[in-house]
């Protein structure tokens, strides 16, 4: 049964994987693109092997970052979402920022960030924060601010106190929203960390984002491998989220378990 | 009226001329009603009477615009000028709602601790098992989770939370109609078990009228635009009272007498 239930979640990716990797081959084996245009399948995987020991240290190196970011995020974004929760005109003042964090262009911000923290993986984290804070920050405030009325009066009949209020109702009435949230910046902070890196030229250990950047310019195959990894390091950094949310999850009612 | 000094009467809940307006709209006209400690009162009408409005007036959910209501058997005093109660009071009464609102992150046993955290009084775990055996919840259910629960188990544990601080006035919200029949009925029964062994005062609100007479010394019918109290209608029936009471020709009297007061108030 259990065998059965994942093959039906794992047989369609793959099958779609495959269809991609065939559609790559033909595309370039129909259009007659140079390597450094557009290089095939199997030239991007001899790259990946032949690479695969600095492609493996760049990995390790933008996931430090990523999961830095994001665990600055989870922290940071949480305890925003509370502090919102709590007025109408803390949200009304505070909401622009948010937004505006969410909406600066981050290539434009990041060497800037760089000039600030100074080039190294303390940037690289800060940019990947900044890039995945605001999903955590809004799934919260409205997981907090979206209560239960009847839940709400129980609590009003034995004259909760706000405080109890908030942690004996909102923040866990709020947890199903708030790894909804995680789970979007997850993949974002991986995002945040590789155009972080971008303007990190100075590293000794370079990361993925920085591999790509220099790699453009002699390296196509091994740029693409980069890519690819980049993108799995997202997947994956999502899938290790969802892992541990559905997990906590568990203990909500079953409908509120997100089906992303 | 605003000064009136508290009730020195023998009432567990005494209304007086009591208004609510909800944004400029009438919802219950100067309503008289006074409720006797360990009595059973049900409150039958259409919708719209105004019949929740009552009940969450006296469990304090919704403040009175003018009149007087007061609930004498626990102390309190309430006429537009005072609102709200004193901390020794709560728990003293208790809300059922239609809703279990249970959380559903907390087990049966915990969500049944809820008041005592709430209140940050001691977590009195006899007393929490005893009161979960009251309203048949078996221990091999007490750390299972909301979602594995049914709707009438869920109920049983609502109950079970608003009884757990020893209420002396009993609020309940057509807290059975979401359950079907036969369930209904047995909850009927064993809630008049509580009511009789722990000496509630309980006002029962519901759209059933066979549940308003089975279980209520009083039922009393209300009249819609605006809210108000039609007719109080006293069941005499001799308790405990048991199922085939509802197949007598007495309750069937009784029943049609409480229709053509409602159709009345329809009309």
């Amino acid at each position: 049964m259990n065998l059965k239930k994942n093959a039906g979640y794992v047989l369609p990716a793959l099958g779609a994987v495959v269809l991609l990797l065939l559609g790559w081959a033909l595309l370039k084996s129909s259009s007659g693109y140079p390597d450094y245009i557009l290089p095939g399948p199997g030239t991007v995987w001899s790259a990946f092997v032949d690479h695969r020991m600095e492609i493996l240290r760049s990995t390790w190196i933008t996931f430090l970052s990523a999961s830095g970011g994001l665990s600055l995020s989870v922290l940071f974004g949480g305890l925003t979402a509370i502090v919102f929760s709590q007025a109408k005109w803390i949200r009304r003042g505070l909401y622009p920022l948010a937004i505006f964090l969410q909406t600066v262009p981050i290539v434009a911000v990041a060497p800037i960030i760089v000039l600030w923290l100074e080039e190294g993986i303390v940037a690289t984290m800060f940019i990947s924060f900044i890039v995945s804070l605001f999903p955590i920050i809004t799934n919260t405030t409205a997981g907090l601010l979206n209560v239960d009325n009847g839940r709400y009066e129980l609590f009003r009949l034995y004259r909760a106190s706000r405080f109890q209020r908030l942690y004996r109702l909102q923040i866990p009435g709020a947890m199903p929203q708030f790894v909804t949230g995680v789970k979007i910046a997850s993949g974002m902070s991986v995002l945040g960390a590789v155009v972080g890196e971008f303007f990190c030229a100075t590293l000794q250990n370079k990361g993925l984002g920085r591999q790509i950047f220099e790699l453009k310019d002699y390296n196509v195959p091994w740029m693409y491998a980069c890519i690819l990894i980049a993108t799995f390091l997202g997947v994956l950094t999502f899938s290790i989220v969802s892992l541990i949310g559905d997990r906590v999850l568990l203990y909500w009612d079953e409908k509120k378990i997100s089906n992303i | 009226m605003n000064e009136a000094p508290l009730q020195k009467t023998s009432d567990a809940i005494n209304l007086k001329k009591v208004v609510k307006q909800f944004g400029g709209q009438l919802v219950l006209d100067a309503v008289d009603f006074a409720i006797a400690p360990h009595e059973f009162v049900s409150l039958v009408g259409p919708s719209g009477c105004g019949k929740s409005t009552l009940l969450r007036l006296i469990a304090g959910l919704e403040t009175i615009d003018s009149g007087s209501l007061s609930l004498p058997l626990i102390g309190r005093q309430k006429n537009p000028s005072t609102q709200g109660n004193q901390s020794a009071q709560i728990g003293e009464t208790a809300f059922v709602f239609q809703e279990s609102n249970l959380l559903p992150w907390l087990s049966a046993f915990d969500n049944v601790a809820l008041p005592f955290r709430i209140t940050g009084r001691p977590v009195d775990r006899d007393l929490i098992e005893s009161t979960l055996d009251t309203v048949g919840i078996s221990a091999a259910e007490f750390a299972k989770l909301p979602k594995h629960l049914s709707g009438g188990m869920k109920m049983r544990i609502s109950i079970a939370r608003a009884l757990v601080l020893k209420p002396k006035v009993l609020l309940m919200d057509e807290p059975f109609a979401a359950l079907d029949d036969l369930l209904r009925t047995q909850l009927n029964e064993e809630l008049l078990r509580i009511w009789a062994g722990d000496k509630l005062t309980i006002v029962f609100v519901t759209h059933n009228i066979s549940e308003a007479i089975f279980m209520s010394q009083r039922v009393a019918v209300m009249g819609a635009d605006p809210g108000r109290i039609h007719d109080v209608i006293p069941v005499s029936f001799d308790y405990p009272r048991e199922k085939s009471l509802k197949s007598s020709s007495d309750f069937a009297k009784c029943f049609a007498r409480v229709s053509q007061l409602l159709e009345e108030t329809n009309r």
